[in-house]
């Protein structure tokens, strides 16, 4: 039941704005698994200049800022990735076209997304919304072989009403630690013996990191960077970061480069001091 | 939000909506794990003629085609459940073929991520999931637990005063089994000589042979999620997810 001060016309728009921004998230997860990420940033982000300006995409590493960074990123680095992972198989097969068709041959990303917790901001104009992710990921090479993962992590973003319709501002994509498919949980390779743990949760590497979701190159160089997530710390620090209700969005604590997401509650006292 | 709907009529949308989320999970996600397939296309089905439903390797268009899809299921699980009750003759052996139905399988399809439209004329909707599946498998070597990911999306038509599923698009990236690499080829066990009649049992074909949707393997071109739905008017307006 909402605020007595809404009318029944406004908590009728409010029940809409629930719907709609879970359906714009599910958009997000559907167009992420297909590679369709030009079609997310055109359909499902902001639209206005001054917000296209403001928009950030955050990954454990640091923030995208801006849509030609976050586009730079999440579309012209995936498709480079993408051609990379196309070039074996065009050698072992020259009738292959090293073109944009055969793109994301032997990947798959299956995202299954729970527990969604959502809250509309009582002024109707933002809204904030968390999920985990337990997805399927695997990128196949021409061998044969496949480097098939469990994946986790945690989704969040801040929404924006737009002109009457809910558009995507800011997104964190956090990125833990992955189980290869057929591999037994606490046969986990090497941090056994670094950390004493049964392996998850290492620092990032490059090149193959048989102990995470991503590679370090993978996250590529953010615009802002600094720790958004680290998988050795778990979700500890991001205690204070699910959405709560709320009358306006606070930049302080928005889920872009200016908030303090992920800050461990020392860097957080610090800067409210 | 349709902005050309009063409130009253946003809710009733609202309820529409609710309606498909509710009727896909009591169809896809509850009566597929509690064996109810020989009622399935009795309860959720539409009356027209063009109903369909597509799978990775083609579609059961017509009605008569999607009656024997889940008649075929019936009769898996109707052979399954005597196997295992032969198997476990301490446990199952006293029971009838109707209490021991369905025992010891499983198919658990978790629904997430619902996209829902409603059409504007309200007599047609359409609506996409994925699917997390984790189900069980009788094999000649017994009986296997899989991993399922994949899509379901459907289009809807309102009959009566409830909605009806008119064509379906269940499809998989993975129906695996646990415990092997995705890109590995199914495990084959042992033998069982309880269970080896179950090689017996053939599925029946899709009475539309196409390639709908590649399971995972290493070298798969890439296979997008089908198309979400994107608000439309009439049904006209839109694309199908039938064949």
């Amino acid at each position: 039941m909402g605020k007595q001060y809404y009318t029944d016309d406004e908590l009728v728009e409010r029940l809409w704005d629930y719907e709609d921004v879970k359906q714009l998230m599910a958009k997000h997860f559907y167009c992420y698994a297909g590679d369709e990420r030009r079609k997310e940033l055109n359909d499902l982000w902001v639209r206005l200049p001054q917000n296209r300006r403001t928009a950030s995409l955050g990954v454990n590493t640091g923030f995208y800022t801006g849509m030609e960074d976050i586009s730079n990123y999440y579309v012209v680095q995936l498709s480079d990735l993408r051609y990379s992972q196309l070039k074996p198989f065009c050698d072992a097969d020259p009738s292959l076209d090293y073109g944009k068709n055969n793109l994301g041959r032997g990947i798959l990303n299956n995202s299954a997304v729970y527990s969604p917790l959502l809250h509309i901001a009582e002024d109707g104009k933002t809204a904030r919304y968390m999920c985990y992710i337990q997805g399927a990921r695997a990128v196949g090479h021409a061998d044969g072989s496949a480097d098939c993962r469990f994946m986790f992590g945690l989704v969040y973003a801040d929404l924006m009403k737009e002109q009457g319709e809910w558009k995507i501002w800011h997104l964190i994509i956090t990125n833990d630690h992955a189980i290869p498919a057929g591999k037994d949980y606490g046969d986990y390779p090497e941090w056994k013996d670094s950390f004493g743990t049964t392996g998850q949760n290492g620092p990032l590497r490059v090149h193959h990191d048989p102990n995470n979701s991503y590679t370090e190159e993978e996250l590529g160089t953010p615009t802002v960077q600094r720790t958004v997530y680290d998988p050795f710390f778990g979700w500890e620090h991001l205690y204070e970061d699910m959405p709560h209700p709320y009358y306006t969005l606070n930049p302080l604590h928005d889920y872009g480069p200016e908030g303090d997401f992920g800050m461990p509650y020392y860097e957080r006292e610090r800067r409210n001091v | 939000m349709d902005r050309r709907l009063n409130s009253e009529q946003l809710l009733d949308k609202w309820e529409k909506r609710r309606a498909i989320q509710n009727l896909m999970v009591k169809f896809f996600s509850q009566d597929y794990l509690l064996r109810r397939e020989k009622d399935m296309y009795k309860n959720y089905w539409s009356k027209a003629d063009d109903v369909c439903l597509a799978v990775n390797d083609g579609a059961y268009k017509g009605k008569d085609a999607v009656k024997g899809y889940y008649k075929a299921i019936e009769e898996r699980t109707k052979l399954e459940s005597s196997l295992i009750q032969k198997k476990y003759p301490t446990r199952l052996g006293d029971k009838t073929p109707e209490e021991v139905y369905g025992a010891g399988i499983m198919d658990m399809k978790a629904l997430t991520a619902p996209v829902v439209e409603i059409a504007g004329d309200n007599q047609t909707a359409k609506g996409i999931w994925t699917i997390h599946g984790m189900n069980t498998k009788l094999t000649p070597g017994g009986q296997v637990s899989d991993w399922e990911r994949g899509y379901v999306a459907a289009d809807f038509v309102w009959e009566g005063d409830t909605w009806k599923v008119w064509h379906l698009l269940y499809v998989q990236d993975l129906d695996h089994a646990s415990g092997y690499s995705w890109e590995e080829p199914e495990p084959v066990f042992p033998e069982d000589p309880v269970y080896a009649p179950v090689k017996e049992f053939h599925f029946p074909e899709p009475n539309v042979k196409k390639t709908v949707f590649e399971k995972y393997r290493a070298d798969r071109p890439l296979q997008a999620p089908p198309a979400y739905p994107e608000p439309y008017e009439t049904f006209s307006e839109t694309f199908s997810y039938g064949m």
